[in-house]
């Protein structure tokens, strides 16, 4: 059994704040992208809090877990410039996985994927591999995954990774600055803890409301409605994503809180991707969770 | 459990060694080496030995060396190494192999380059039949190899802070007191490198302290490279 627990003073975005989590599937909610991204990082070891200490187990988590034993989605993944397969084999090989890359590819039907090489693969694509190994990690003592239903995979067999980690005494984290429709029914079985002002709050001291509160949404049509949408799919200001491809491809909403901040997103992100926008609709009509106070 | 670390060496390695399979680095090669080309035949008034000599001190390890290793560290970097080594940690890998893995790829596409760059004049001045003389091609490969590989760890590790100015700063030092004589010119390669290649320098330390010195900044440089990207 883990039990991860983290106390931390202004690290980044994120204020002081002490977190005791046991085995089970716990979600971090709340608008506050940054703030959850560095929550990741510290609870999986990629960055030390500046005062106080992150442990696993009472152990402090640098020396608690080899980090093959813990499986991490982060924020931002910058993957090393070899082929898919090859970078798979290793890190497998690694963690000791009796997977084999070809194997967990046609698991998640992206075997065509095999030969590419990492750093032709999107953001988006990026995060999807970091999220297929981490999901792959035996014996898992934590799993601590940023926004992993946003990227597009199957969000039942995510659950049910998410809750077989959960089941052999894993603590998992989920922190989704955007809460997606699908995860309404796994916040049932699960704690979950709240984000507000840079603070991790847990439920007990965060009332959730099922008020109405509206987001900004954005319609743009553009012709590279997918290429856009993989320029804003880290955007700290972006908190939804949505194409439905099979019937509108050239359809692409995008939510957040801040219709200033997310056009201009937009605005930089057809830049970058060089997608031409020939329409765009400001929208309030989504609804998401929220805190109404600690 | 297997925690070897050599996995991490090695996708260290494999992923910087790829910038030597990029556009980028045919370019760096080729201008380069049309430079090296270009300044042994401006050499070639003097005597062979000396037109080697000459044009390797000077502008080959002198300016190109220095400069195209520079900004091969830059864009290494830039292209975001230092993030791979995150994501790297956060796949599994150990950092610190990773990028002593890194560092192990910096160092021999360094070499390889500081390789053709050295013996071009060797060819173009003394001409291919005249190497015969084994030893000098053998002493100026082990040579350049060393001055090369501390001037990349050094680049390496200066950069790996995120910042062009450390590196930048680094580069005008070595070119400003690595020429002089005294002991200000003691903590730079420029000195030792041309000290070994030959060049009649006033430096206060004998060739065995040159080598010395120049393993001291690829060890240390290579340390302080492995600590800025684990942290």
């Amino acid at each position: 059994m883990s039990n991860l627990s983290f106390s931390t003073v202004q690290s980044g975005p994120l204020l002081d704040c002490t977190v005791s989590l046991h085995p089970g599937v716990h979600w971090l909610l709340g608008n506050e992208p940054a703030a959850a991204a560095s929550v990741i990082d510290l609870a999986s070891g990629l960055s030390r809090p500046r005062r106080g200490t992150v442990t696993l187990n009472d152990v402090t988590l640098h020396r608690a877990a080899s980090p093959a034993e813990l499986g991490t989605l982060p924020a931002r993944v910058h993957l090393p410039r070899v082929t898919v397969e090859s970078l798979l084999e290793r890190v497998l090989r690694l963690k000791q996985s009796d997977q084999d890359p070809a194997g967990l590819l046609a698991q998640w039907d992206l075997l065509e994927w095999t030969k590419r090489p990492c750093q032709h693969l999107s953001i988006r694509e990026a995060r999807v591999i970091a999220l297929l190994i981490a999901l792959a990690t035996p014996r898992t003592k934590l799993l601590s995954l940023f926004e992993p239903f946003v990227l597009g995979l199957s969000p039942h067999k995510i659950e049910h990774h998410l809750h077989t980690a959960a089941a052999t005494g894993a603590v998992v984290l989920i922190a989704a600055p955007s809460v997606s429709p699908h995860s309404s029914c796994t916040l049932n079985s699960a704690s979950v803890l709240m984000l507000k002002n840079g603070r991790v709050l847990s439920a007990s001291d965060a009332k959730i409301s099922s008020d109405k509160v509206p987001l900004v949404a954005l319609r743009i049509v553009s012709a590279q409605a997918r290429t856009l949408a993989e320029g804003l799919s880290t955007d700290a200001c972006v908190s939804g994503l949505t194409i439905d491809e099979p019937s509108s491809p050239h359809l692409l909403e995008v939510s957040g809180p801040d219709a200033a901040a997310l056009a201009n997103a937009v605005a930089q992100a057809a830049l970058r991707t060089n997608a031409e926008i020939s329409q765009m609709t400001l929208e309030t009509h989504h609804r998401r969770p929220e805190m109404e106070g600690a | 459990m297997n925690r070897s670390p050599w996995i991490s060496v090695e996708l260290g390695f494999r992923h910087t060694l790829s910038f030597t399979q990029t556009r980028f680095w045919v370019v760096l090669l080729g201008v380069s080496s049309v430079w090296a080309i270009l300044m042994s035949h401006v050499a070639r008034d003097a005597s062979p030995t000396e037109a080697t000599t000459a044009a390797l001190v000077g502008p080959i390890f002198g300016i190109a060396v220095p400069i195209a290793l520079f900004i091969y560290c830059r864009h290494v970097e830039q292209e975001g190494l230092r993030e791979a080594a995150i994501t790297a940690s956060a796949l599994g890998m150990s950092r610190p192999a990773f990028a002593l893995g890194a560092t192990l790829a910096l160092v021999a596409s360094a070499i390889g380059l500081s390789i053709v760059l050295g013996l071009l004049p060797l060819m173009l001045n003394r001409g291919v039949a005249d190497f015969a003389s084994l030893a000098d091609l053998g002493t100026t490969v082990w040579v350049v190899s060393l001055g090369a590989a501390a001037y990349v760890c050094c680049f390496a590790a200066l950069g790996a802070s995120g910042s062009w100015v450390q590196g930048f700063a680094f580069l005008l030092l070595d070119w400003g007191f690595g020429s002089k004589a005294g002991l200000s010119a003691l903590v730079w390669p420029r000195a030792h490198l041309a000290s070994l290649l030959g060049a009649a320098t006033a430096l206060p330390a004998s060739a065995g302290t040159s080598v010395l010195m120049l393993w001291a900044l690829v060890i240390v440089s290579t340390a302080l490279l492995i600590f800025r990207l684990s942290r």
